[in-house]
């Protein structure tokens, strides 16, 4: 009889509550726009906040709700947005894949180290103290506050400077907003990317004094250049290719021969190699012809001075 | 420790205060063969440089002026001539722009000074309405470490009510005695720069001035008493060993026992806080005309031969200063700017003396005591410390998360910055570098939001 009544009591009280739990959802029943699940749920889901929203589901509530032109994920495919277009019938702007990169080439190899810091180990506190324990005051610090911030896991520090993995790399920016230094920036995500990797401000002599690889702005990217994509704006004593006409061809890679302060990836390494290869090439024919037309003249006098010695 | 002796309430801390130069009188060190002098030596605006290379200037001659109301005249220490205005590296730690004189040894001055010698008559005959704009004139900044410009301190909105002008001579810096050696020596002209900013602030009913020293410089309080002693409403007071006492907050809190609201400036309490040096520079610029050309430096450490105190001409480099002393040890191994405590530490010896240089520390490894880092165990000791009731370690927790937007309501702008949490961490945390951190997040988030208001406020209006 007790196991009956506690059943009842305890069924009873399920369905009031059940009844309350029904009557209060519909009735305060929050209407939200189905989209926006469907949009968070497309989204690369990393909460990066690189779009400058609380999360992909604030940048998914803002993006169907309220869009502004220029609002983009910079983490997404263009698959996924393409996706995010379908489910809100739109076609939204193609945004173009982008990628980080370093704009030195600062390891502990190629610049003089100058002091010993033993402050707290971030870039900005250092940056904070003073010009950094390379003797370059533009250099990246190496301290990793950039590979700290990203998500994707697309950063490593090797031998005082950052290493961004491309392939990792979805181009959130996030690094770059980071740097102390400003030594990072966004390009477009192609099949390689060609960039001087110095970002020194310094006069030539400064430079060549501090690193072994800076840019001492002489200016012979620019002259091989076809696209007229490099320029060293004056007083910058730097030289820096405009990634938007820049069509990879590799030219200015081999060029910089001396300081080395252009470097590529992916793709162009080939070209660039075969580049030098040719100019080596024509150098040795150069070299050889000259020796020739050089032995051909001098023969007769090495003889002459032969005979004297004799 | 003496009972009795006024000091600040709230958190604080012991020091071993290691004044080896206590002793060492000023001797005042040959003007150099080249002086750099940064356009930027204040807090504020960086003033513009108004000559060029090649022309000739002499002794307290303008070569940079003020641009802005918190902004500092910068005079020619030398007479010469200009060789460059180019960016040199600076004790702080970076390269600013500078002007470069090479000196011509005649010591020639722009204008004529005299040489009155300082009385209470000298004071209460003298017009004070040109006082400021001769303190403007010189160029005189705070020479405690913060030179902040003394003419706007000097110059309050006009329904500030001052009533309490407090002269800082505590030098809680362990190491320094740049300011007990001037006190000693130079005792009458520093009170009666005192007298001058006591009469000042006059105006708006009557002003009473305190010299706040403490208690292990006998021998500067027993000169200061006896200088005092000629003036009305000057008092010496003698204050118990503790830092850091020499913060402005701490030291009106210790003598007048008033407390400035977060934010706000010690005139909020109506007190006026000036380092004792300055007030010597004052009087030499009121009453004498003399520009502020030259300061006192201690040169100290293990790592130095000799210490000693010297009266140093602005620009002149660390390095003649370092070898005046006798160079350095061998097992010399940090540099620092300032005292044990605030200073910073440099990595090189070739930056010039400027108007904030208080001191320079030359360490051995064993005194830089360069522990590793280690957790934090969370003892609370950084709390009991802190002179202006923080949370050091929870700010330090709170900036690891970058959870930045906390630190407003941890009241992390209040922080001067005095180390007393890092002396004292049992983990060795370098907190206040993080702390400085967490201050430019910070006054990022807090600027953005000033922004934006700004914005919705135009967009309301529409």
């Amino acid at each position: 009889m007790e196991i009956i009544m506690s059943v009842l009591v305890m069924g009873l009280i399920a369905i009031v509550l059940a009844v309350a739990l029904i009557i209060s959802s519909k009735k305060f029943h929050v209407p939200e726009n189905p989209l926006i699940e469907k949009v968070a749920s497309l989204l690369p889901q990393a909460n990066c906040g690189a779009c400058g929203f609380p999360g992909c589901a604030g940048f998914a509530k803002a993006f169907v709700e309220d869009p502004v032109p220029g609002m983009r994920c910079p983490v997404a495919s263009a698959e996924v947005l393409k996706a995010i277009g379908e489910v809100l019938g739109t076609s939204i702007g193609e945004s173009k894949p982008m990628r980080a990169v370093l704009h030195c080439n600062g390891k502990h190899s190629n610049v003089q180290t100058v002091s010993e810091y033993i402050g707290v180990r971030s870039c900005a506190a250092a940056n904070m103290l003073y010009t950094g324990d390379k003797a370059c005051m533009y250099s990246c610090i190496g301290y990793g506050d950039c590979a700290k911030v990203c998500l994707f896991g697309a950063i490593t520090m090797e031998d005082g400077i950052a290493v961004f993995d491309a392939e990792k790399c979805t181009g959130c920016g996030l690094c770059v907003k980071e740097c102390p230094r400003k030594v990072i920036s966004l390009v477009q995500k192609r099949i390689s990317n060609v960039r001087v990797t110095c970002s020194s401000h310094d006069k030539g002599p400064v430079v060549r004094k501090n690193c072994k690889v800076g840019c001492i702005a002489c200016g012979k990217c620019v002259k091989v250049c076809p696209k007229e994509a490099i320029t060293v704006a004056p007083g910058s004593n730097l030289a820096r290719i405009d990634d938007a006409k820049c069509i990879l061809c590799g030219k200015c890679v081999a060029e910089c021969d001396v300081m080395h302060a252009i470097a590529a990836d992916g793709r162009v390494v080939k070209a660039v190699e075969i580049i030098i290869k040719k100019k080596q090439q024509e150098k040795e024919e150069k070299q050889k012809a000259a020796a020739m037309a050089a032995g051909a003249a001098n023969n007769p006098a090495a003889s002459d001075t032969k005979e004297v010695k004799s | 420790m003496a009972f009795g002796l006024k000091t600040f309430s709230r958190g604080g801390i012991h020091v071993d205060d290691r004044k080896y130069s206590h002793e060492s009188p000023i001797e005042k060190l040959p003007a150099p063969k080249t002086v750099v002098i940064p356009i930027s030596q204040h807090i504020g605006a960086p003033a513009k440089a108004v000559v060029t290379k090649d022309q000739a200037v002499k002794i307290g001659q303008l070569i940079a002026e003020k641009s802005g109301f918190i902004s500092a005249n910068v005079l020619s220490p030398v007479s010469g001539i200009v060789k460059a205005v180019e960016a040199r590296m600076t004790p702080t730690g970076f390269k600013q722009d500078c002007i470069v004189i090479e000196n011509d040894m005649k010591d020639e001055y722009f204008e004529a000074f005299t040489a009155v010698a300082p009385s209470a008559e000298v004071i209460e005959k003298l017009d004070i309405s040109g006082a400021v704009k001769a303190v403007e004139k010189a160029g005189i900044v705070g020479m405690g470490g913060a030179a902040f410009p003394t003419s706007v301190k000097l110059s309050p909105p006009p329904d500030v009510k001052i009533d309490t002008v407090i002269l800082n001579g505590v030098e809680c810096e362990p190491y320094l005695t740049a300011d007990a050696r001037i006190m000693i020596e130079d005792a009458d002209r520093i009170v009666a720069g005192l007298a001058l900013i006591m009469k000042i602030f006059s105006k708006n009913g009557p002003v009473k001035g305190y010299i706040g020293i403490e208690a292990n410089k006998p021998d500067s309080i027993q000169k200061m008493a006896e200088a005092a002693s000629k003036y009305k409403d000057i008092e010496v007071v003698s204050l118990a060993l503790k830092y850091p006492q020499g913060g402005e907050k701490q030291l009106i809190n210790a003598i007048v026992g008033r407390d400035v609201p977060s934010g706000k400036l010690p005139s909020a309490v109506g007190c006026v806080v000036q380092n004792v040096a300055t007030a010597a520079s004052i009087y030499d610029a009121a009453v004498n005309n003399r520009p502020l050309i030259e300061r006192v430096v201690t040169v100290t450490g293990m790592g130095v031969k000799k210490q000693k105190n010297l009266l140093v001409r602005f620009g002149t480099m660390f390095t003649e200063l370092i070898d005046y002393c006798g160079g350095v040890t061998d097992d010399a191994s940090m540099l620092i700017c300032g005292g044990p405590m605030m200073g910073k530490a440099l990595q090189t010896s070739e930056v010039p003396v400027t108007k904030a240089v208080s001191g320079i520390l030359v360490l051995t490894q064993s005194e830089a005591n360069l522990y590793e880092e280690a957790p934090c165990i969370r003892c609370g000791r950084c709390v009991d410390v802190c002179p202006m009731g923080l949370q050091p370690g929870l700010i330090n927790k709170v900036i690891d998360a970058a959870d930045y937007g906390r630190l407003e309501e941890l009241s992390l702008l209040d922080c001067i910055e005095c180390g007393s949490c890092n002396y004292i961490c049992a983990g060795h945390e370098r907190l206040v570098q993080k702390i400085k951190i967490g201050k430019v997040k910070l006054q990022e988030i807090l600027k953005a939001r000033k922004e934006k208001e700004a914005q919705t406020k135009k967009d309301d209006k529409k």
